[in-house]
């Protein structure tokens, strides 16, 4: 059982609440109406499962998303997520403070290849509930839609 | 028979399964492993059988959900309204738990013991689909 996320990483104050964060996604965790991808499925903010934490390179679960501010800063946009990840995927986007709106604390985590990764990770408890899971991807917003499958 | 053969084979092979829970749960046989691409688990045997004994169990006058698979290799239903979510997450290995909001009161925890809460948020979700 890996330690909660709340004791081992800590709210970063520098990510402010407008920061967009965005998650990368396919359409097996995309809500779609119509054929229209409107949000995040639920199971795009569950927690990652503890047995990859060692391959990740991280102490405990959160859930992967980039920095828009730190792509910014590297002239990254939105599309070149898709360029890295491939033609699947699309992307969703969510405030920090909207993160932190459902109970969550934000931090930078720097990977290599990735400097504007980061993390959303419950502040309370082992993992995000199933409630906090639902309530992120209710307030996603979709920026790029994965192609439906 | 491939794995994904076999997780099929369970839930077409249940007798009184009908079709319309095969259909829903049908997308979700065709993931592979890492199907979101960051290392999610594809459904489980256990969690498809469990997820289609929810749904015939709830039987036909509920709402279809919107399917999903779970990261850790289960099963996702979920209902939503303005005023009523409900989420059942079907683990891997076919245990049941749910997370209920309705009536701006919200609960989580085992199905069994919430179970009146998801029946009542079924019976609210019904009545305004």
């Amino acid at each position: 059982m890996p330690p909660y996320p709340g004791e081992v990483y800590v709210d970063d104050a520098t990510v402010i609440d407008g920061e967009l964060l965005y998650r990368m996604v396919t359409a097996a965790n995309t809500k779609f109406e119509g054929g229209v991808a409107v949000r995040a499925g639920t199971n795009a903010f569950q927690d990652q499962r503890a047995e990859l934490l060692l391959e990740l390179g991280v102490p405990t679960v959160a859930v992967s998303v980039y920095l828009e501010s730190e792509m910014a800063a590297r002239g990254v946009v939105v599309a070149d997520l898709v360029e890295r990840w491939g033609p699947r995927y699309g992307v969703v986007s969510i405030t920090a403070g909207e993160a932190r709106s459902k109970g969550q604390g934000i931090i930078r985590w720097p990977q290599e290849g990735h400097p504007e990764h980061g993390m959303i990770f419950t502040l309370q408890g082992p993992s995000k509930t199933r409630g906090q899971s639902k309530g992120l991807a209710a307030l996603t917003k979709v920026v790029i839609a994965p192609p439906e499958s | 028979m491939s794995d994904q053969d076999l997780r099929w084979d369970v839930i077409v092979d249940q007798k009184g399964i009908p079709q319309v829970v095969i259909e829903l749960l049908a997308p979700l046989v065709e993931l592979d492993d890492d199907w979101d691409g960051y290392g999610a688990l594809a459904p489980r045997a256990g969690a498809l059988k469990a997820a289609a004994d929810v749904l015939v169990e709830w039987g036909r006058s509920i709402p279809s959900p919107q399917v999903m698979a779970s990261v850790a290799g289960g099963v996702l239903l979920e209902w939503e309204s303005r005023d009523v979510d409900l989420v059942v997450d079907v683990g891997a290995e076919g245990g049941v738990s749910v997370y209920v909001r309705a009536c701006d009161a919200e609960s989580e925890g085992p199905l069994d013991e919430h179970r009146q809460e998801a029946e009542q948020a079924l019976a609210l979700l019904a009545l305004t689909s």
